[in-house]
């Protein structure tokens, strides 16, 4: 989430999304949030803008706004295409220049993603196609584009009233959108916790829950008219620590504290088996990866003698249990049972994981401090590398939580510069080595997460996807069928 | 009249189906009742057996509660330990949602969650005991409850535990009666804890309230335990209840009746087609059964009545070996007898019959050829004399005319002439017929007078000349009739559909014993003829379309008419 708000925050251009209504009337949907610090952005903003080029789950690009695309044999100069038929929410076509502005406002800004990092000059060629100079050839300049917010050529524009709450905005139908939906409003509603969430669902107070806990998921398949659909997240929960901690800096300490978590029954029981036990940050459905890669062996008593052989004898301690050394841990209220599970198997070889529960947004000021030494809560690592990349090319540039870790640095940069196909798997595969050899983190679950339609709406079926992406083909649901739920 | 073939089928089939019929309704109340009984002892015990499983649940989340204020009494742990021992709990078991640990202040000493408890104890728990609060919403707008232990040995402390009511869904979704029947958990408000219907989470999830189920109204509680009622969907239910022990909890059972009752309703339906089908078959048992029976007696009254038509040739023909085989036997016997007698007397008739038309012929006939006889030995003496031959020549006539009547009749009745019918004035034949016979009255000594209405005419339609044959026949039947100083006319009257023709007397009269057989051939009151006249008169008015019909006072008179219907068509010129 951090990791999220954080690119759309660097990525948001200068660009000002031309609109000039929203369609009246139409049924409105309800997004139930679960918390109060839940980011909008993420769900917002793909209803709103449409990507430049766009990523599957197997990381590799697709055509988005730009149809096409093509690069010197030296890598040095991209033309982009813009597809023919992008249009503004005002009808206007939408331009090569408008495209290179976009691009040049995110890179006048500085934080740009990896893959921006090396271009040098954006201009357009005539009206359709753009030129991009770069200093020297990366690998991960379409990435980069999947990354940027895009335009605001999406089927919704923003129809919040000028006074409104930022927190609840109004999305309205583009009128000119081509897609006939019957969604024509949408509008936003937290709740301070899961269960308020679901529970509202349950009243149809609300028409989708944007996150569905587990505790939740079994009532709400059986509910009638209530849709479930899931589908795994990039976003890997992870124990996060500070490399620069005294004793976690120890790449021994790290791999002992991945040795003494047992993920499958955390995955079983948290998350009722729904879900991949996580092997590293890396995707690893990319069509890079090296699926041979195992996790980390449930085996505290290997994490026992790392510890001992790290030098950390169990002291007595008069404030906490008899521990070898205490590691504070901020923890989102939704992820406190999994925080106490994982206090209990550290408890188990020694270590005391002091939990600190905090509000979301607190700790996303805390990771962006840099005063943690460690965290709970899912990390992006979105479908391709570029996530990967900044987080653990040892550059602070683009980097939305510093682990201190930099022992991944050089197969980082190594896959920047990959210019084939086989580069980008051999890097790629490095870089799952060296977190398995020397982890920086504790990576967990990709845990599936799950969206729940309410009864008032028909929707096609789209497990394995996120199915709010496809909120334009969403219909009412027929009287009768909805009297019979 | 009912026909004795169907009474007997009425009654053998009525007799056989009373006692199906009321064996049918008898079934049909007992397999109802029982089978219904049936069912709601069924669901009595389905949520007897929820209601334990409950309660189960919350003892053993009870027992949970005191193993987890065990494990935190007098152990001298720390707050981070009581914490850790609370949060275990809390992690590992999916009953609790919350722990917490009170002093005697109601101040927290250690709690499994992170951030502040919204847990309270209940300080009049007594020492050892536990109590449950009622349920209530959260702020989630969930139902809740909180279970405060009070420690035995020290009861200065509280345990308190917020139970995670949404465990209970798994157990009560898990009561299901056939396709729609489901369970509902409510506390002592009537509120919702936990409903298995569909659509039942928002029920829930709304704070619902049954406030107006029969069986959670106040007085009811404890004491009814089935109903049937109609549902806020509009279906009638049956609901059955238990209350949930160790808490003031009630578990309903509820399922739309039509299917509660599909098992008794297709009882009834079985037996309904079984007595159906058995009543069927015995109606059709007792008809054939009926007919079969009956069946000689039907071949004895068509025997009976084609005797009785005179068909003596006609047998009844009964296969059967029992009594009716007797009566058939009997019956074709006297058939038998009969038809012999029949030959017998017609045989006797034929017989009679001939000595009468020989007596009559001889007597017709002899007398006219004596007195022709007679006077030809005179005329052989007399010839000379003018006024004998013309007295011969008259009787001759006279008496040829007798033999020359005696043989029309005869052969009028073996090969009858054929009508002509046109329209007859009845007054002109009248005066006709008595100015032909007028000779013959006034030898007699006997006045003979038509008597016809004065500018009337009166038609009918008819054979001219078999009229007058009637009409003479009739007149010289009253002639013969009467004594000298008599009196004989013919008197026509009618009206608009009818024409009458009236032949009197003030004769010696006919007897009433014979009066209905003078129609009848070859009978007579006279002392001479054949008695065919009156026969063939009577069948020639007939034949024309009229009646001949008579009355006679003995010493009296008698009076003769013959009607025939007016015509409506104009004489014929010439």
């Amino acid at each position: 989430v951090v990791a999220v708000v954080w690119l759309l925050t660097l990525a948001g251009g200068c660009d000002t999304p031309r609109q000039d209504a929203g369609a009246p009337g139409g049924v409105p949907l309800t997004i139930g949030l679960s918390g109060r610090g839940v980011a909008l952005e993420p769900i917002v903003q793909p209803l709103i803008r449409e990507k430049l080029v766009t990523t599957g789950p197997d990381g590799r690009p697709a055509p988005g706004l730009i149809a096409e695309w093509s690069t010197s044999a030296d890598g040095l100069t991209w033309d982009l295409v813009v597809r023919a038929d992008a249009q503004w929410h005002d009808g206007t076509p939408v331009t090569a220049g408008d495209v290179a502005h976009l691009l040049q406002a995110q890179i006048d800004r500085g934080e740009t993603p990896a893959g921006l990092w090396d271009v040098d000059r954006v201009e357009p060629l005539d009206a359709r196609t753009l030129r991009l100079q770069l200093r020297a050839p990366s690998s991960l300049l379409l990435e980069a584009l999947t990354l940027s917010r895009g335009l605001a050529v999406g089927p919704f524009v923003d129809g919040q009233e000028p006074d409104g709450d930022a927190d609840t905005p109004v999305l309205l139908l583009n009128p000119r959108h081509a897609t006939a939906s019957a969604v024509t409003r949408i509008t936003f509603r937290h709740y301070d916790s899961p269960r308020a969430a679901w529970a509202a669902l349950l009243r149809n107070d609300i028409d989708f829950l944007y996150e569905v806990s587990d505790e939740a998921r079994s009532f709400l398949e059986r509910a009638p008219g209530i849709h479930v659909s899931s589908f795994i997240r990039p976003y890997v929960l992870t124990l996060g620590l500070n490399n620069r901690h005294p004793v976690l800096r120890h790449t021994s300490v790290r791999r002992a504290l991945n040795y003494a978590v047992n993920r499958q029954a955390l995955l079983e029981k948290d998350y009722g088996g729904r879900g991949l036990v996580a092997t590293g940050h890396a995707w690893p459905f990319h069509w890079a990866a090296d699926t041979s890669v195992t996790p980390y062996p449930f085996d505290p008593a290997e994490a026992r003698r790392l510890l001992d052989a790290a030098g950390l004898p169990t002291v007595v301690r008069q404030d906490g249990p008899p521990s070898r050394f205490r590691v504070t841990c901020l923890v989102p209220v939704q992820f406190e049972r999994v925080a106490r599970r994982l206090q209990h198997a550290y408890a188990e070889v020694g270590v005391d994981l002091h939990l600190e529960l905090m509000a979301q947004e607190d700790i996303e000021a805390r990771l962006a401090s840099g005063t943690f030494e460690a965290f709970l809560q899912p990390v992006l690592s979105g479908y391709d590398r570029t996530i990967l990349y900044q987080l653990w090319s040892g550059q602070s540039r683009g980097r939305f939580v510093d682990f201190g870790y930099t022992a991944a640095a050089g197969a980082a940069e190594r896959m920047r510069r990959a210019r084939s196909d086989e580069d980008v798997r051999d890097t790629f595969r490095a870089m799952q080595r060296v977190h398995f050899d020397d982890p920086p983190a504790v990576f967990l679950i990709w845990a599936h997460t799950a969206r729940a339609v309410g009864p008032r709406f028909e929707v096609p079926d789209e497990n394995d996807r996120d199915i709010l992406s496809s909120v334009t083909q969403w219909r009412p649901a027929a009287s009768a069928a909805l009297e019979a739920r | 009249v009912i026909p004795i073939t169907r009474r007997m089928t009425l009654l053998i089939t009525t007799a056989a189906l009373v006692p199906f019929v009321v064996f049918g309704a008898v079934a049909w109340d007992t397999v109802g009742r029982s089978t219904r009984s049936s069912v709601i002892a069924n669901h009595k015990a389905l949520v007897a057996r929820g209601a334990d499983a409950v309660r189960l649940y919350l003892e053993s989340s009870f027992r949970l509660l005191g193993a987890a204020a065990a494990d935190m009494h007098g152990l001298g742990l720390h707050q981070w330990q009581q914490e850790r021992v609370l949060s275990n709990y809390v992690v590992e078991l999916a009953e609790f949602r919350e722990l917490a640990l009170f002093d005697s202040a109601g101040r927290v000493i250690a709690s499994s969650s992170l951030g502040p408890t919204t847990l309270s104890p209940q300080m009049d728990t007594p020492p050892g005991g536990r109590t449950i609060r009622p349920v209530e919403l959260d702020e989630d707008l969930l139902p809740r409850t909180q279970v405060t232990h009070r420690f035995r040995d020290d009861p200065s402390f509280y345990l308190v535990a917020e139970l995670r009511l949404e465990e209970l869904w798994h157990i009560i979704d898990g009561i299901r009666v056939g396709t729609s029947g489901y369970a509902v958990l409510v506390d002592d408000s009537g509120r919702i804890v936990a409903d298995g219907s569909r659509g039942g989470k928002e029920r829930v999830a709304r704070g619902d309230r049954l406030t107006a189920h029969p069986l959670l109204g106040q007085d009811d509680i404890g004491r009814r335990t089935d109903a049937l009622y109609r549902a806020a969907d509009g279906r009638d239910t049956l609901s059955v209840a238990a209350s949930v022990q160790a808490v003031p909890w009630r578990l309903l059972i509820e399922q739309p009746v039509h299917e509660a009752f599909a098992a008794s309703r297709h009882l009834e339906g079985t037996l309904l087609l079984f007595v159906a089908l058995a009543l069927l078959g015995n109606i059709l048992i007792g008809v054939g059964a009926g007919r079969s029976l009956l069946r000689p007696i039907s071949d004895l009254l068509k025997g009976i009545d084609a005797i009785g038509q005179g068909r003596l040739h006609e047998r009844v023909h009964v296969t059967r070996d029992d009594e009716f085989r007797q009566l058939g036997d009997a019956f074709n016997a006297m058939a038998d007898r009969l038809g012999a007698l029949q030959q017998a007397t017609i045989r006797q008739e034929r017989q009679a019959m001939f000595g009468r038309i020989a007596a009559g012929l001889v007597h017709d006939l002899s007398h006219p050829i004596q007195n022709i006889n007679n006077n030809c030995k005179l005329i052989l003496q007399m010839h000379e004399d003018p006024e004998y031959r013309a007295n011969f020549t008259r009787l001759v006539k006279r008496e040829f005319g007798t033999i020359q009547r005696t043989f029309e009749d005869l052969r009028n009745l073996a090969r009858p002439i054929p009508l002509e019918r046109f329209p007859v004035d009845a007054c002109k034949l009248a005066h006709d017929v008595v100015d032909r016979m007028a000779t013959q009255a006034s030898v007699a000594g006997l006045s003979l007078e038509a008597v016809t209405p004065a500018g009337v005419t009166l038609h009918l339609d008819g054979d001219l000349f078999a009229l007058l044959r009637v009409l003479r026949n009739l007149v010289l039947n009253a002639l013969q009739a009467t004594a000298p100083g008599g009196r004989v006319w013919v008197e026509v009257d009618g009206d608009d559909q009818h024409v009458r023709l009236h032949v009197r007397d003030t004769g010696c009269g006919i007897p009433a014993d014979r009066l209905q057989a003078i129609f009848e051939d070859f009978v007579t009151t006279k002392r001479r003829g054949l008695g065919l006249g009156l026969a063939i008169s009577k069948k020639t008015v007939e034949e024309m379309g009229g009646a001949l019909r008579v009355t006679s006072v003995v010493g009296a008179g008698t009076h003769f008419v013959s009607e025939f219907p007016r015509s409506t068509q104009p004489p014929r010129v010439g």
